[in-house]
C-alpha cells in the first residue's frame, strides 16, 4: 500500500506541474542511496535522512532501487576512488580521528566501496539535481501535454480499476492531508 | 516534513528499538550459532544467552556443537559462560573481551536428539583424517585402521624383489666355475709335478755324464739310451704343459666372462633395488597415515582434530572474505593505526575441562590481534591432572623487545600412565613437546611454524621383537616407526595486521609426516645405495684378486714350458756330445747304435 502510494505520489508530482525541485532532489538522493553500499550505519543514516528532507520520497526510493541494479558495473571505479581517498596522506589523520569516534566505525567508511560511493554520490548530488530538474520540467511542459491528448491516455482513464483507485486516493488525501 | 514522512520515520526508529530491546538476545544467539555452524559444519545450539549491552556482558547457560562425524554426539559442550565486553570499544567496532569465564567443557557427550550436519561438513574434514582413512582403506579395508599396521610385512616387501635379482645367480655360477677350475688345476698341477720331477731327474742324470770319460762304445751306447729315455720324458712333460696351457686359456676366458656377468648383474641389481625403493616409501606413508590417526585419537581425543578443523575452517572463511574483491561488491578495508586498542583483544580467559577424571584448567591473558599494541607479554598457563599423570604448561610471549620474536612452549609428561596401546603393536610411553618459532617482518606480518611432538618410546624388549618380526627390513621399520612416534602434528601460521582476528593457522599434518618419512626413506635409500656400491666394489676387488692369483699360476705354467724347452736344448747338446764320443771311439756297433738312437736333428 505504501509503495503504491509512493508511485501515485510520484505520478501526481510529475503530472501536477508543481514541485519539480522535490522530484529532482528525490531522484538525486536516490542516486546517492544507490551508490553507497548497504549493511552499514552510514546507509541507514542516509536512508533515515530521506524522510527528514524536503524531497520526494517516492522518487528517491524508486530511483535508488533502479540505480542499485546498475551500480555494480561502477564498483571497480568506486573502489579505486575510495582507495585513493582513504590512502591520501593529507586525509589519513582525518579518517583516523573520524573512525575513532563512537559508532562511526560502524559506518564502514574505511571500506573503499563505501567511501568511494559516498564521495561519488556527494559529487554527483548537485549535477544530478539540476539534470533531473531539467528533465522533470521538460516532461511536465512538453511530454505531459501530448500524453494528455493521446487516445491511449484517454482510454486508460476510462478503465474501471483506474477510476476506483483514483477515488481511493482522493479519500486518503482527505483523511491524511499532505501524505499524497 | 509532512505527516506521512513523520509516521514512516517514527515507525522505522520504533522497529529498530523494538528489535534491539526484545530480540537482541535472539539475534546474538542466532549470529553465534551461525558462526559456530560455519566453523564446525554441524548444528550448534546456544542456550540461555543474555546480552546486556549497557553492562557490556554476554552470559549463556550452555553451548553445544554437534560432531559432524557422529550426529548423535556433541563435539564439545560448554557450561555456564560469562563474557565481559568493553562497551566503549564495542561502539568503536572493536571486540575487547575484558574477561571470559567458562566452566564445564565436555567432549563427546551424547545428544538428546541427533544434530543436523551441514552438507559442507564432510568437505571440511582435515587432510590428516582423510589421509588416514585413505591409508586404512588401502592397507586394511576390512580390519580397521590398526590392522593396517599389521600388514607391514617387511619380508614380503622385499622377498619378491630379491627373487628377481640376478647377482646371486651369477655369483653362484662364478663360484662353481672357479671351484671346478681350481680342482682341475690342482689335479693338473699334481700330474705336471710328477712328470716334471721324473723328466728333470732323467735329464740331470744325462747331463751329469762326463762324455770324455766314456771309455767304450758300450758305455756310450748306454749313455745314449739314457739320454733317449730322458728325451722321451721331457717330450711327454712338454706335451702335458702345452695341454695344461690350452686348458687354462679356455678356463681363463670362461672365468673372465663369469666375472663380467657378475659385475654387470651387480650393477643392474643395484639400479633395480634403488628403483624399487619408491614402493616401500608409498607403503610407509600409508602406514604413517594410519598411525597418525591411531596416535592422535586416543592420545588427544577428538578435540585436537576438531581444533585443527576449526582453525582451518576459520582460515577458509577469513580467506574467502579476503578474496572477495571489488567486483563482488565487497571492497577493501583500509586500516588506520593510532588507536590504543586492537581490533580484537582478550584480556583474560579462564576455562576448565573435566573429562574422565581429568581436570584441565587454563588461563590465557592478553591475546590480541595487533602485536603493535600489546602492552605486556601474553601468558598462557594450563595444568592437567589425571590420576598418576601431571602435565603443566606455561608459555610466555613477549613482543615488546626489538629482538627476534620467538615463542617456545613445552608440554611434558613422563608418567608411565601415558601409554599408548595399539592392537598388535608394542606399547608406547613418552612425553609431548610443543614448539613454535616465528618472525615478524617490517610490515608486521608474522610467519611461524608449529610442531607438536610426541616423543614416544618403545621398550627395549618390544623394540627387539619389532626388529625380529620385520627383518630383514627391521632397521628401516624401526627408524620409520621412530619417526612416527616422534612427529605428530605440525604446521605454519601467519598473522597480518588489520585482520579481524589477525591469526591464521595452517595445518599440514600428513604432509609433515610424509616429508619426514620421505627424508628418512631418502636417507635410507642413500644408505642402501652406498651399501650396494660397497658390495659391488668388494665383489669386483675379490674377483680381481682371484683372477690375479690364477694369472700367477698361469705364469708359472709358462715358466715350466720355458724350463722344459731349455732342458730339452741342453739334453740335445749332451746327446750330440755323447754321439760324437761314440763316433770317435769307433766300432761296428756304430750304425746299429745310430739306428737305435733317434737323435734330435737327424
Amino acid at each position: 500500500m505504501m509503495v503504491l502510494k509512493w508511485v501515485f505520489g510520484l505520478l501526481r508530482a510529475l503530472t501536477s506541474g508543481r514541485k519539480p525541485g522535490e522530484v529532482a532532489g528525490g531522484a538525486a538522493w536516490g542516486l546517492l542511496l544507490a551508490l553507497v553500499p548497504g549493511g552499514n550505519l552510514l546507509w541507514a543514516f542516509l536512508f533515515l535522512l530521506t524522510f527528514l528532507l524536503s524531497i520526494n520520497v517516492a522518487a528517491a526510493l524508486l530511483l535508488a532501487a533502479a540505480f542499485r541494479l546498475l551500480v555494480p558495473l561502477a564498483d571497480p571505479l568506486l573502489d579505486r576512488l575510495g582507495y585513493a581517498l582513504l590512502t591520501l596522506p593529507a586525509l589519513r589523520p582525518f579518517f583516523a580521528r573520524l573512525l575513532e569516534l563512537p559508532l562511526l566505525n560502524f559506518t564502514r567508511l574505511n571500506n573503499t566501496l563505501v567511501c568511494g560511493g559516498l564521495a561519488a554520490g556527494l559529487l554527483l548530488l548537485g549535477p544530478a539535481y539540476f539534470g533531473f530538474r531539467v528533465l522533470v520540467v521538460a516532461f511536465q511542459e512538453r511530454i505531459l501535454a501530448r500524453l494528455a491528448r493521446s487516445r491511449a491516455y484517454k482510454w486508460f482513464l476510462k478503465l474501471p480499476l483506474v477510476g476506483k483507485l483514483s477515488l481511493l486516493l482522493r479519500r486518503l488525501a482527505r483523511l491524511y492531508p499532505g501524505s499524497v | 516534513m509532512n505527516r506521512g514522512k513523520r509516521i514512516i520515520f517514527l515507525l522505522i526508529v520504533l522497529a529498530i528499538l523494538v528489535f534491539s530491546i526484545f530480540f537482541k538476545d535472539r539475534l546474538v544467539t542466532r549470529a553465534g550459532e551461525r558462526g559456530l555452524e560455519a566453523i564446525f559444519g554441524a548444528q550448534a545450539d546456544i542456550l540461555g544467552l543474555r546480552f546486556q549491552p549497557l553492562r557490556g556482558k554476554i552470559s549463556l547457560e550452555g553451548l553445544a556443537v554437534t560432531d559432524a562425524d557422529a550426529a548423535e554426539r556433541n563435539l564439545f559442550e560448554l557450561g555456564s559462560t560469562v563474557i565481559d565486553l568493553n562497551l566503549n570499544q564495542l561502539l568503536r567496532r572493536r571486540m575487547v573481551l575484558e574477561e571470559v569465564t567458562c566452566r564445564g567443557l565436555r567432549f563427546g557427550a551424547e545428544r538428546m536428539s541427533p544434530g543436523r550436519v551441514l552438507e559442507t561438513a564432510s568437505g571440511a574434514q582435515t587432510g590428516a583424517q582423510t589421509g588416514a582413512q585413505t591409508g586404512a582403506q588401502t592397507h586394511a579395508p576390512e580390519r580397521g585402521p590398526a590392522a593396517g599396521v599389521l600388514l607391514l610385512s617387511a619380508r614380503e616387501l622385499v622377498a619378491d624383489r630379491f627373487e628377481s635379482l640376478e647377482s646371486s645367480v651369477r655369483l653362484q655360477e662364478l663360484e662353481e666355475i672357479l671351484d671346478s677350475s681350481v680342482s682341475a688345476w690342482e689335479e693338473r698341477r699334481r700330474g705336471l709335478e710328477e712328470e716334471a720331477r721324473a723328466a728333470s731327474s732323467a735329464a740331470e742324470e744325462v747331463l751329469a755324464i762326463k762324455v770324455e770319460e766314456l771309455g767304450s762304445p758300450e758305455e756310450a751306447a748306454r749313455a745314449l739310451q739314457t739320454a733317449d729315455r730322458a728325451r722321451r720324458l721331457l717330450k711327454d712333460s712338454a706335451e702335458t704343459v702345452r695341454q695344461a696351457g690350452a686348458d687354462s686359456v679356455r678356463e681363463k676366458r670362461r672365468i673372465e666372462e663369469a666375472f663380467s656377468a657378475v659385475s654387470a648383474s651387480l650393477t643392474a641389481d643395484k639400479e633395480a633395488l634403488l628403483r624399487l625403493w619408491a614402493a616401500p616409501m608409498e607403503e610407509m606413508k600409508g602406514i604413517a597415515a594410519v598411525l597418525l590417526e591411531s596416535l592422535l585419537e586416543p592420545r588427544l581425543g577428538k578435540a585436537a582434530r576438531y581444533a585443527v578443523r576449526a582453525l582451518e575452517a576459520a582460515s577458509e572463511l577469513r580467506d574467502g572474505r579476503k578474496n572477495t574483491g571489488a567486483r563482488r561488491g565487497r571492497g577493501r578495508e583500509v586500516t588506520f593505526s593510532g588507536s590504543p586498542y586492537p581490533g580484537f583483544l582478550l584480556r583474560r580467559l579462564e576455562g576448565s575441562l573435566e573429562e574422565e577424571g581429568r581436570l584441565v584448567k587454563a588461563t590465557l591473558t592478553d591475546l590480541s590481534s595487533d602485536m603493535e599494541l600489546w602492552g605486556r607479554p601474553a601468558r598462557a598457563e594450563a595444568s592437567w591432572r589425571s590420576g598418576e599423570s601431571d602435565i603443566d604448561l606455561t608459555g610466555v610471549l613477549d613482543l615488546r623487545s626489538s629482538a627476534e620474536k620467538t615463542l617456545s612452549l613445552t608440554l611434558s609428561s613422563s608418567s608411565d600412565s601415558t601409554r599408548l596401546d595399539l592392537e598388535h603393536w608394542p606399547p608406547l610411553a613418552g612425553r609431548h613437546e610443543f614448539e613454535s618459532a616465528f618472525a615478524v617482518d617490517r610490515q608486521k606480518r608474522v610467519e611461524g611454524n608449529l610442531r607438536i611432538r610426541a616423543d614416544m618410546q618403545v621398550e627395549q624388549g618390544d623394540a627387539d621383537a619389532l626388529r625380529a618380526q620385520h627383518a630383514p627390513l627391521g632397521r628401516i621399520v624401526e627408524r620409520g616407526f621412530a619417526h612416527l612416534t616422534e612427529v605428530i602434528v605440525g604446521g605454519t601460521y601467519t598473522a597480518t595486521p588489520g585482520g579481524e582476528i589477525g591469526l591464521k593457522l595452517e595445518s599440514n599434518l600428513k604432509e609433515l609426516l610424509d616429508r619426514a618419512l620421505e627424508a628418512e626413506l631418502e636417507e635410507l635409500g642413500k644408505e642402501l645405495e652406498r651399501e650396494l656400491a660397497a658390495v659391488v666394489k668388494t665383489e669386483e676387488e675379490d674377483n680381481s684378486r682371484r683372477l690375479a692369483a690364477l694369472s700367477g699360476e698361469w705364469q708359472r705354467l709358462e715358466d715350466s714350458r720355458t724350463a722344459v724347452a731349455e732342458l730339452e736344448k741342453a739334453l740335445k747338446k749332451q746327446s750330440e756330445s755323447i754321439n760324437n764320443r761314440l763316433l770317435r771311439l769307433g766300432g761296428g756297433a756304430l750304425p746299429e747304435a745310430l739306428k737305435q738312437l733317434k737323435l734330435p736333428g737327424n
